[in-house]
């Protein structure tokens, strides 16, 4: 018999960081920070023997974040995403996104860390009167995620 | 107090003697508007929507603020609405460089600008005709 349910354990993203570099470095004022794409790919085999379609399964696609920000002039965080991106050739980076702690947890919140390429740094965004200027970006992951898990 | 203290120090300054006004929801029973005082202003805040990010809430604001503008007869209110929306024409930040109002706070507002709303109407609680205008003014919050 399953245990009484006590209430959810889900989490907020409030108080999420970002950040950018083996030494992290805080990317400020991100708003949002979608991922999508993680899957693992497959290889088709179906054959005419085959009774139902068959696929063998190749590797992992690490997919991409994309990411809005509020445009903050001399952040620290947003000009090492921008130089990142305007290097030349292009530079890998590493990335961390550490999450806030939960209510079992005490010391840490769990944490991903990804090498990236900045594939898109739009840093103007949308300029209007009455908004905010926000920077939109994404990455594209290179490599493994590694998670570890808060304690 | 303070966004509303600058606010108010601002639109007075602009409008000079024309009125009185500054006056938190209703006109006082003190400054009551009649035929020889027959302008009068006051104002309310209506919403306040802070921006959040990942971090936590910024200091960012838009505070959405609803200016009544009294008139003895509807030409009196009319008339200190267009001073108003004058006044608050000049004061908005130009030039690239914000406006700091002179409340204890100094705070520093990015931007000022008029909402569509532009409601004639007679308020019995005043005995005063009445157009009101709203701003919406983009600040950040010191709290």
């Amino acid at each position: 018999m399953a245990g009484s349910y006590t209430g959810t354990k889900a989490q907020s993203g409030n108080q999420t960081q970002v950040s950018i570099g083996s030494t992290p470095t805080l990317v400020g004022e991100v708003s949002d920070f979608t991922q999508s794409g993680t899957q693992n790919k497959s290889e088709d085999a179906t054959n005419l023997e085959s009774t139902a379609e068959e696929f063998i399964p190749t590797i992992l696609t690490p997919g991409k974040f994309a990411g809005v920000m509020n445009r903050i002039s001399g952040d620290a965080g947003q000009q090492a995403v921008r130089t990142a991106f305007t290097s030349v050739p292009p530079a890998i980076a590493a990335f961390t996104v550490q999450l806030p702690k939960t209510s079992a947890q005490t010391s840490t919140g769990d944490k991903y860390t990804f090498n990236a390429l900045v594939e898109e740094f739009n840093d103007l965004g949308k300029i209007s009167p009455t908004g905010i200027i926000k920077t939109q970006f994404s990455l594209k992951i290179s490599g493994p995620i590694t998670f570890t898990a808060g304690s | 107090m303070s966004i509303e203290q600058g606010l108010v120090s601002l639109i007075q300054s602009g409008i000079g003697s024309l009125a009185p006004g500054g006056y938190a929801a209703t006109v006082p029973e003190t400054s009551q508007v009649t035929a020889a005082n027959p302008k009068a202003w006051t104002y309310r805040t209506i919403i306040s929507t802070p921006t959040y990010v990942l971090e936590g809430e910024d200091l960012l604001t838009e505070l959405e603020l609803q200016i009544d503008c009294h008139g003895y007869t509807m030409d009196d209110a009319i008339l200190l609405a267009k001073a108003i929306k004058s006044a608050l024409r000049a004061a908005a930040p130009t030039g690239g460089s914000p406006l700091v109002l002179s409340d204890p706070d100094n705070t520093v507002v990015q931007g000022i600008f008029r909402r569509a709303p532009h409601l004639d109407g007679y308020s019995d609680a005043n005995r005063t005709y009445v157009r009101t205008l709203e701003y919406l003014v983009t600040y950040y919050d010191q709290q």
